[in-house]
């Protein structure tokens, strides 16, 4: 099987984010980045299928500038056999613009599967991977939390709000992983040296004029701190009238 | 004229509140382009039934996709369907949901139309040719606002932000049929379990208490 799964560089969720000088990015200054999480269980489910089937191999893909190099490397650390930076100067917000670049690439690759994470915090959008897939012209189940691959074809469960979607599907296909699939393997030490020396190819791409723009970000206004009505078995009756009377949810 | 498209999102033969908030949402940007909205409702027989209540929430016409093979959610018949009336219709925008279906579908008909989208969306205006959304980045702790220019304009409404409003329409329905057949798709959504482990339906609760 030749199995590709396209990975993003994204920040530490768990700060403060500050805004950019120009309005339009976040400031990186303290900032650390990591591999998506959902795109770590992407990589998982490549390994773990290729372990099963001999002959296969598995490629990572990750559209950016030079610093995704580091993400890659992270990838073939945790057992991927070759890398692909595709070269921009930054990632844009543009999902379609993304989708376009990375598509051109895949399709030269004929892979069996190709899989993303169902979505990245920081863009927080979700729509390269289906978007990929109808560039391709290829089968595709989103947000995926199990798998089952046999004899070209694979089963999927997928998690609705309040329900769950069992979906059968043909090879070649896009596969966008949610949390549950399983969990990521950590690089060993030598998995960390064997990377080093795993072929890291990079190509430069142009990116398409964007049809979206970002004005500005901002930070959310702030939450008013919440009102304690009192305590213990007397305070209910107040707490019921203000949830009738003032939140109007009840 | 800058005709607005929604989709109305159902599961069991019924609408989903996300599907009523898409066509307010809609709505909204037909009463400042001026124009009519047009939902298309996608499911199995029965589903026509529901058409009065759609044009109820502002639909000028309500377009009803029945098929007996549409009981589960299939999203190439779905893909086709909306991306072949959106190009046909020569729609200003067109309106999702982002709902577990909504991020399924929403992405591959934009690609289809070779057209941006806007998943999460919190608000809209119009400004000149613009669209102008905005959007939560990095888990909710950025709001990022972004103008559309692109036509059509897809976006992709986040559920609960705008509540379902009734303004009365004719609602002319018109009936059609899936662009593709239902039974010749390559995936194929062949159980839905409802209330089976998955996680709690939070899009279409009014309250959520968390402690």
């Amino acid at each position: 099987m030749k199995i590709a799964v396209c990975v993003k560089r994204v920040p530490d969720m768990d700060v403060r984010f500050r805004i950019g000088a120009d309005n339009v990015s976040v400031d990186e200054t303290g900032l650390k980045f990591d591999i998506n999480d959902f795109d770590a269980w992407a990589v998982e489910a490549a390994l773990q299928l290729r372990d099963k089937n001999a002959g296969s191999e598995v490629t990572v893909i990750s559209l950016g500038p030079d610093v995704v190099q580091e993400t890659i490397r992270k990838a073939l650390s945790m057992g991927v056999d070759r890398g692909i930076q595709l070269k921009a100067d930054k990632v844009p917000f543009d999902g379609l613009a993304i989708a376009k670049a990375l598509a051109e690439e895949l399709k030269a690759g004929s892979y069996d599967l190709i899989f993303f994470g169902k979505m990245s915090p920081d863009s927080s959008s979700g729509v390269v991977g289906p978007m990929v897939s109808e560039l391709l012209g290829m089968p595709c189940v989103t947000a995926i939390s199990s798998l089952e691959i046999a004899d070209g074809k694979g089963k999927a469960k997928r998690e609705l709000e309040g329900a769950q979607e069992i979906v059968e599907f043909p090879l070649p296909a896009v596969l966008t992983v949610d949390e549950g699939l399983n969990t990521a393997r950590l690089p060993s030490l030598k998995g960390i040296m064997a990377a080093k020396k795993k072929p890291l190819e990079v190509k430069p791409v142009q990116l398409p004029q964007p049809q979206i723009t970002l004005r500005k970000l901002e930070l959310p206004a702030e939450r008013k701190a919440g009102r304690v009505v009192g305590e213990g078995a007397s305070a209910v009756p107040e707490l019921v009238k203000l949830l009738q009377t003032e939140a109007k949810v009840l | 004229m800058a005709n607005v498209f929604a989709f109305v999102e159902t599961r069991g033969g019924d609408v989903r509140k996300v599907g009523l908030e898409a066509v307010t949402a809609a709505r909204q940007l037909a009463d400042k382009f001026g124009s009519e909205v047009h939902a298309l409702v996608f499911g199995p027989p029965g589903i026509g039934a529901k058409a009065a209540q759609i044009g109820k929430y502002g639909a000028d016409v309500v377009i009803i996709v029945e098929n007996a093979s549409l009981a589960n959610y299939n999203p190439e018949a779905a893909t086709a369907t909306a991306a072949d009336r959106i190009k046909s219709g020569r729609y200003r925008a067109a309106v999702f949901s982002t709902s577990a279906q909504g991020r399924d579908l929403a992405p591959r008909v934009a690609a289809r139309l070779g057209a941006s989208i806007v998943t999460d969306v919190l608000s809209l205006e119009v400004e000149g040719n613009a669209i102008v959304v905005r959007h939560p980045m990095n888990i909710g702790k950025v709001i990022a606002t972004i103008a559309i220019t692109g036509t059509p304009a897809i976006l992709a409404m986040r559920p609960n932000v705008i509540a379902p409003a009734q303004n009365l329409k004719a609602g002319r329905v018109e009936n059609s049929q899936p662009a593709i057949d239902p039974n010749s798709t390559r995936v194929r959504v062949i159980e839905t379990k409802q209330g089976s482990g998955g996680k709690l339906d939070l899009a279409e609760a009014p309250v959520v208490v968390a402690g």
